[in-house]
């Protein structure tokens, strides 16, 4: 059991992580969050439909960034961010680099849901009928609402020249 | 100083650049933290032998399963074949002898009363209706002999 586990951590951990990232923006904080939902999956790894693993953990994990955030002082919101940015990229040009920078900080100023279908979405993927488990929406909701997300990270990202 | 605006960003540009963001890769120190979960919790979680029938069972079977517990303890003992004990059947005739003892004595001095109470009454009934009869009598023979 502990080899699928692990088979588990390798295929699901990424994407867990980058959930976590986006929503809690710490670092140590969203190892906390991952660590805790694969911790309840190893106790649920019996009632839990090995076809749905993935929105299941997802969607675990999800709940605990965001009971982390309510816990949260609304000073430390924006405490970390700046340093996911800082990290090594993939070989990109320096506007890129700029503008993923930018987005980051954009998908970032969402507020939830709209934040995690973005990243469930559009930054990892998912197929829509997965996003709407993990976010126990409705597909027509999840659709309605990713279109009104997109809509404000074009406004955001609308840039003022002088 | 003018100010120009340009929101020119399409959706499948926009789709574009969000699918270019990378999926970051989890620490490693976050993936050793997880391959551990396994034997951490694992251990935490042993059970006494007794516990391993009642852990996979669900919450709602366990309500009635433990209000049946002494449903089933009071049947085993109102069913049991067991029968009395030497002390016990000594007790119980000692127990018997002094009932019928205490029985006894009631019924002799219950006796008693009764032999008091109906005796006088029986010699009363006898006796009223005897004298009277006498009494009427002996009056009507003055009276025919006068």
């Amino acid at each position: 059991m502990s080899r699928r586990f692990r088979q588990w951590v390798d295929a699901y951990q990424d994407q867990a992580w980058t959930l976590a990232r986006y929503l809690l923006k710490d670092a140590s904080e969203a190892e906390d969050a991952v660590q805790e939902a694969f911790v309840k999956l190893w106790h649920n790894r019996d009632r839990v439909d090995p076809g749905k693993i993935k929105p299941w953990l997802m969607r675990v994990t999800r709940n605990q960034c965001l009971d982390r955030l309510r816990r949260r002082k609304p000073t430390e919101e924006w405490a970390d961010w700046q340093k996911a940015d800082e990290g090594p990229g993939p070989a990109q040009g320096l506007e890129q680099q700029e503008l993923a920078a930018r987005l980051k900080h954009s998908i970032n100023g969402l507020k939830e849901p709209y934040r995690s279908l973005v990243v469930l979405r559009d930054v990892q993927q998912h197929s829509y009928e997965e996003v709407a488990s993990v976010l126990e929406l409705s597909l027509s909701q999840v659709k309605v609402y990713l279109h009104r997300a997109r809509k404000q990270l074009r406004e955001q990202l609308a840039e003022v020249r002088p | 100083m003018t100010h120009e605006t340009r929101n020119d960003i399409s959706d499948e540009r926009l789709e574009a650049m969000l699918a270019e963001l990378e999926i970051e890769k989890a620490p490693a120190s976050l993936t050793q933290r997880l391959n551990r979960i396994p034997e951490e919790h694992r251990r935490r979680g042993w059970k006494w032998p007794w516990q391993w029938s009642l852990a996979p069972a669900p919450r709602w079977a366990m309500a009635p399963a433990f209000a049946a517990v002494p449903l089933i303890v009071l049947a085993v003992f109102l069913f049991q074949d067991r029968g009395p004990s030497e002390s016990e059947v000594e007790q119980a005739r000692h127990d018997l002898a002094v009932a019928f003892a205490y029985m006894d004595r009631v019924g002799l001095r219950t006796g008693a009363e009764i032999q008091g109470v109906l005796g006088a009454e029986l010699r009363q009934t006898v006796k009223q209706p005897l004298v009277e009869h006498l009494l009427v009598n002996e009056t009507s023979r003055k009276e025919e002999t006068s």
